[in-house]
């Protein structure tokens, strides 16, 4: 039996062929608390940020792609795709909320093999990048919760970027704040010239605008990097 | 005065929070951990059974280091085992009934099954030991009053108790163990009948009488085969099922749908619960109702066969956690119902029913969420599920049957929806309504009778499509062991791999499964020659090493005895399809190169179409003498639409190499008399001269001394059964085996052997192994010797 993350209830999650005789208790949500996540996958996503186009009105499909990256798409853009687990939705961001803001970082092993899959599936071979706090931030928060998504791959990941400066929290602007927003918070750290022409996958918590990993992108565009995806836990 | 600690010091208190911490920290155990339950206590079972010590210290060690991770489960195991231990000597007795009495007074404990002249059931006599009695039924007359028994009747009868026989061949059926699993020692063979009367009966034996009305109701107004496949599947009980019907459900792995099943349960469940519903019970109250009264009355009128034991169980376990508004795993259920069931009747874990039920559960919940998960379409559902069920059950179907047939899988996926959810309801509503208005009963047995006529003839057909037929034989320990393992692995595989794909695993399985059994085959350097164990007749299966062929001489055969229509079973026992195809297919031989026919008698040749249509024959040997009758030429004719060579050899004839050779002795030219015409063979195997003489008689050896009279012979197959016909003191003075088998039945009728024979091989100092006393033989030789010579008994 396992304790919910989420609730705290007991439950007993399904009995499987691989984990038939070993004792590790599984962390992760019960089956009611997992039904409220809406997983992100099958053949009706953005091409692009990996959206589920079921979801949104017509209005804002235009072919394969959501109107959203039409809009990126007409722009110089750095990054070739987002994928993510789950949509954002009411409960996802609780979850986030709790995850973030509170601290409650233990969430994250509800989320550890889907994401490792994930990884597998779409982004294998490139470099995982997290997308880094201000000092000042990591000292209020005390820890950042992209590196400990990252830290969940299957590959070390890579701090090739810096924030040197102090910003406000993108949750708190609106979404014509963070798309004006013309200065890039991001540099690359010293020694990030030896990953010259990789492939990577820049690691982030929401993607909501797509802003903050389109920055990222740039940033690492110095690099003339193969590839630049980005990989973020709720869209 | 009252201090602060005071509630902290009361003893009782603390007992009380503990007990009431523990219970739940338990039930929460049981329900994450239940399968490690059942494993204990099938260990503990397995090892009161055949107490093997080097296993059981071998398994409970890895085990144990395994639970040692996790302290509460290894207490609990222990507890378990401990317990399992205890409950199966306090449920083992010994007998307590004197074998020389000869009057009893018995209570019926069973339906009395009835099947042409046999009459079989179970009996409870002295204080309270069951016995297995056995009738022939003498008249028709008798046949009528005897169908009037019902459980809970006390009849006294005169009979003699015998032990019931063990297995006369290796591998074979073992109707001793069979009983003693069902804690019963004795068999009673019933001379006669003397009074009975009704006793007082319990509410158990009223349903079981109500269950055998409805049975006898089936088999009175409805026509065979289709009233033994009602009785199946509404009253489970097979036991009126049409012999070569049954066989094709067994063969082809559909037997469990005859048998009332899980699915039927679940069926029967749902369908009350809806039509409940219908009439406007409010939820509740049919969750009640279900759960006090349909359930285990449904149970009971099935016959409590274990796989219904399983479902029914499983099913009050879930109603009862429904109606207390409490989520339980579904598999919590399954380890409920089994440890229920093993504490009740240990003995059960024996029994394949038992076995194929919970393995083939165990595995459709385990992998239900990932199928779940993969694919929504019932369709494909089905077509994942099936091939779950199958590859759980097949380590067990390989142990019982020694084959699977490929067409398994494609039958399930067409026969399960259409027996369980068409043709069981129809089966239920026919019964139900011949007892309340019998006119429309058969109108919808019409329909019945309708689908599964042609469902019928396919199955047979699909049967006698031998080359689907996957013959493994039956594995021994470590092969058991590692199909296990192989399937087991073949499960985490499927369940990580979730590329569409992965639905081909079970074809991997199956040729890996194939390839190593090939392979084995190969590189066994071990041959073997079987004298069967058929009754009064012969056959003789030799296994040439290193996948060199096989050859089978003589097939058995019992004589037909003319039968007026009651004497008539559904059944019919025949020697060459119950026993020596099975032989063939234990041992794992998939094809017969050489079938010898030495002569033309039929407990020699009678069980040949037997064989034939269950094993693939390439050729039929006959000799120069063979005098084929009309019967035997129509025989010959069916064997060669078969595509079987029928090869007429001469003396002289050779097959194989100096060192490991069959040769044709005799007859050199045609002989008028049958068996001194028998087809004689000297074979060298392992380094030793084999010689198996068929029929012949005294004549027929002085002929074959004077051909050949420097005859070596190492291991003799003595003449036509030991008879005094046969076996002339100078032939076994001239030839003077080392070793002579004799393959005879039991209490035959002819005397076979006879005493002088007896004598004259004592005289010689030549040591006799007999089929009737020792069952089958087999000598086991390798290039140059002879390995080993074992017995079945």
């Amino acid at each position: 039996m396992s304790q919910c993350l989420w609730c705290g209830n007991t439950y007993f999650p399904p009995l499987r062929w691989a984990k038939l005789f070993s004792f590790q208790e599984q962390r992760g949500f019960c089956g009611r608390c997992r039904s409220k996540l809406h997983r992100l996958e099958g053949p009706d996503l953005c091409a692009k940020c990996g959206r589920d186009l079921k979801q949104l009105p017509e209005a804002f499909v235009s072919g394969e792609v959501c109107t959203d990256c039409r809009k990126w798409q007409s722009t110089d853009d750095p990054l070739l795709w987002n994928r993510s687990l789950f949509s954002y939705n009411a409960f996802m961001r609780e979850v986030m909320t709790r995850f973030k803001f509170r601290g409650d970082a233990i969430l994250i092993e509800a989320f550890h093999d889907e994401w490792q899959a994930l990884y597998k599936k779409y982004f294998k071979g490139c470099i995982p990048v997290p997308i880094p706090l201000s000092a000042e931030r990591l000292a209020e928060r005390h820890f950042n919760q992209a590196e400990l998504l990252a830290n969940c791959l299957p590959v070390p990941p890579a701090p090739l970027l810096i924030r040197p400066k102090h910003t406000e929290k993108q949750s708190k602007k609106s979404r014509s704040e963070r798309l004006s927003s013309g200065e890039n918070p991001f540099a690359l750290s010293e020694d990030a010239s030896m990953y010259t022409g990789k492939r990577f996958v820049i690691i982030d918590d929401i993607y909501t605008t797509g802003t903050t990993v389109r920055h990222a992108a740039h940033a690492l565009s110095t690099l003339w990097p193969a590839a630049v995806y980005s990989m973020c836990l709720a869209r | 005065m009252q201090t602060a600690y005071d509630d902290i010091r009361r003893p009782t208190n603390t007992l009380w929070f503990s007990s009431a911490r523990f219970g739940p920290a338990l039930a929460l155990q049981g329900f994450r951990y239940g399968h490690w339950w059942v494993l204990s206590a099938i260990l503990a079972i397995a090892l009161c059974d055949n107490p093997n010590v080097p296993t059981a210290l071998a398994a409970s060690g890895c085990i144990l280091y395994l639970l040692w991770k996790n302290k509460p489960l290894f207490l609990t195991f222990t507890v378990i085992f401990i317990l399992m231990v205890l409950d199966f000597h306090w449920q083992t007795v010994p007998t307590t009934l004197n074998s020389r009495q000869t009057d009893w007074i018995g209570r019926v404990s069973s339906i009395p099954e009835i099947n042409g002249d046999r009459f079989v059931a179970y009996l409870r006599l002295g204080k309270n030991e069951s016995v297995y009695a056995v009738y022939r039924i003498k008249s028709r007359e008798e046949k009528q009053t005897l169908s009037r028994l019902t459980p809970g009747m006390i009849c006294a009868l005169r009979g003699t108790l015998t032990k019931p026989s063990a297995a006369g061949n290796f591998d074979a059926f073992d109707f001793r163990t069979y009983l003693r699993h069902k804690g019963i020692h004795w068999q009673l063979t019933v001379d006669q009948w003397a009074t009975c009367h009704e006793g007082r009966i319990s509410l158990m034996e009223r349903i079981q009488q109500l269950r055998q009305r409805g049975i006898q109701t089936v088999d009175a107004k409805l026509a065979p085969p289709m009233s033994g496949l009602i009785n199946a599947l509404v009253f489970g009980n097979q036991s009126e099922m049409d012999g070569g019907l049954a066989e094709a459900y067994r063969n082809l792995g559909l037997i469990h749908l005859l048998a009332v099943s899980g699915l039927h349960v679940v069926v029967v469940i749902g369908l009350s619960h809806r039509l409940l519903i219908r009439v406007g019970m409010l939820k509740e109250h049919v969750q009640w109702l279900l759960f006090l009264i349909i359930i285990p009355l449904y149970a009971v009128l099935t016959g409590l066969s274990p796989s219904v034991v399983r479902a029914s169980l499983m099913a009050e376990w879930l109603l009862f956690f429904r109606i207390a508004r409490r989520a339980v795993p579904t598999v919590s259920a399954l380890s409920f119902a089994c440890l229920m069931q093993l504490a009740y009747d240990p003995g059960s874990l024996f029994d394949i029913g038992f076995e194929l039920s919970y393995l083939i559960t165990f595995a459709i919940i385990v992998s239900a969420p990932t199928v779940q998960k993969r694919v929504q379409n019932p369709l494909s559902k089905t077509f994942i599920i099936t091939g779950i069920a199958q590859i759980a059950a097949f380590p067990i179907i390989c142990y019982y049957f020694y084959s699977f047939s490929l067409l398994s899988f494609v039958l399930n996926l067409f026969y399960v929806p259409l027996i369980s959810f068409v043709i069981l309801p129809l089966a239920i509503v026919t019964v139900v309504l011949l007892i309340l208005f019998p006119p429309c009963g058969l109108f919808v047995f019409g329909f019945l009778d309708m689908i599964m006529t042609p469902a019928h003839s396919l199955l047979l057909n699909c049967e006698h499509l031998l080359l689907f037929n996957l013959i493994i034989g039956r594995p021994g320990a470590w092969g058991l062991v590692g199909i296990s393992l192989c399937a087991f692995g073949l499960l985490i595989l499927w369940e990580k791999w979730s590329h569409p794909f992965s639905i081909f695993l079970p074809v991997a399985f199956y040729l890996v499964i194939g390839f190593c059994h090939v392979a084995a085959q190969w590189i066994n350097p071990y041959g073997s020659v079987t004298f069967l164990d058929v009754g009064q007749g012969d056959s003789i299966l030799i296994r040439f090493p290193h996948r060199q062929g096989a050859m089978l001489i003589d097939t058995g055969g019992s004589l037909p005895i003319k039968k007026a229509d009651w004497q008539k079973r559904t059944d019919p026992f025949d020697v060459g399809s119950d026993v020596v195809s099975q032989q063939i297919k234990a041992m794992g031989i998939s094809k017969i190169d050489w079938l010898v026919l030495t002569h033309r008698d039929w407990d020699h040749i009678g069980g040949l179409n037997g064989v034939i249509d269950h094993i693939r024959v390439a050729n039929i040997v006959i000799g120069k003498a063979f005098q084929a009758t009309n019967t035997e030429k129509k025989w010959f004719e069916r064997a060669k639409n078969m595509r079987i060579h029928i090869v007429n050899v001469p003396a002289g004839a050779q097959w194989g190499t100096e060192n490991l050779y069959v040769k044709v002795l005799w007859p050199k030219t045609a002989i008028s008399d049958s068996n001194n015409g028998s087809l004689v063979l000297l074979a060298k195997m392992g380094g030793v001269h084999f010689l198996f003489t068929g029929d012949l008689e005294k004549e027929g050896e002085a002929g074959l001394l004077q051909q050949i009279p420097n005859l070596h012979v190492d291991v003799l197959k003595v003449g036509h059964h030991g008879s005094r016909t046969s076996s002339s003191e100078a032939f076994i003075q001239a030839i003077h085996p080392k070793l002579a088998i004799i393959s005879v039945g039991k209490n035959n009728r002819f005397g076979h052997p006879h005493k002088e024979v007896l004598a004259v091989f004592k005289k010689y100092h030549i040591p006799i192994l007999r089929t009737d006393r020792d069952g089958a033989v087999r000598i086991v030789f390798t290039s140059n010797r002879i390995l080993q010579i074992k017995h079945a008994k």
